[in-house]
């Protein structure tokens, strides 16, 4: 996620957003894998339905949607709200 | 203010549950290169012709027929090795190192993996030269993509190997 989040960045995330709204584009977010039992923190670049595509910001070295497809809505954990300095 | 970072850190440790999110790809080493590619391409041609020379003095006493049916057997075998390493190697590329943005750069790139497949499976399948010679040449147009999506400018140069083709590399720099 370089260059916005660099390797030991500690964030907050919280589901409490999408409480009362839905995720967008652009949001960042950590979800649970589609196939591995663990989590990511990813950018979403797209929502269909109950769907989101997610990228990371480094594309590079990015493994995403653009490997596993779109990921189930559920799998979102949270919405970063700010990182830890 | 470090110390403050630190007590504000430890309270939210103590009230948030703490997880590991990954960013990056499965490893991610970051390590890839169009020569593993390149040298396979390179061997199946050789192969191609060692086959070929055998045939021609292939001919004749017992013991010489032994010696072509041996030879045919070796090089039959690394032949087929070579063409699937070949695959291989081109398939991690599109797979692991080039995204949408490099094929959106470079509008033939898949066009180029798709016809290593099929050559790669011709070589396998046929003694002919040509195959093989067309192999090297959509690899090395797959390295030459491959270091201009590096910004690095490609050069076709001799390999001297005994094939006596060319191979692409980067420039120094």
């Amino acid at each position: 996620m370089e260059p916005t989040l660099r390797e030991g960045d500690q964030v907050i995330a919280s589901a409490l957003p999408y409480l009362w709204g839905c995720p967008s584009v652009g949001d960042l977010v950590v979800l649970r894998h589609p196939f591995e039992n663990r989590f990511l923190v990813k950018r979403i670049s797209r929502v269909d339905g109950s769907h989101i595509s997610i990228v990371g910001d480094n594309r590079r070295l990015s493994t995403d949607s653009r490997d596993f497809g779109p990921v189930p809505v559920e799998h979102i954990v949270g919405k970063v709200l700010f990182r830890l300095v | 203010m470090e110390t403050r970072r630190k007590i504000v850190t430890r309270i939210l440790e103590r009230i948030l549950p703490e997880e590991t999110a990954y960013a990056h790809c499965d490893i991610p080493c970051g390590i890839y290169d169009p020569h593993y590619a390149q040298l396979a391409a390179h061997t199946v041609i050789r192969m191609d012709t060692l086959i070929g020379e055998l045939t021609e003095k292939g001919r004749g006493t017992p013991t010489e027929m032994d010696q072509y049916a041996h030879g045919i057997a070796r090089y039959t075998e690394i032949k087929e090795k070579h063409a699937e390493i070949c695959k291989h190697e081109v398939r991690i590329l599109w797979g692991d190192y080039f995204k949408p943005d490099h094929a959106e750069a470079f509008p033939d790139l898949h066009d180029l993996v798709w016809k290593v497949m099929m050559l790669g499976s011709q070589s396998k399948q046929t003694t002919d030269l040509q195959v093989g010679e067309d192999l090297l040449d959509t690899v090395n147009r797959i390295a030459e993509i491959f270091w201009k999506t590096k910004n690095v400018t490609p050069v076709r140069t001799g390999s001297h190997y005994p094939t006596e083709r060319e191979m692409v590399v980067p420039t120094a720099g």
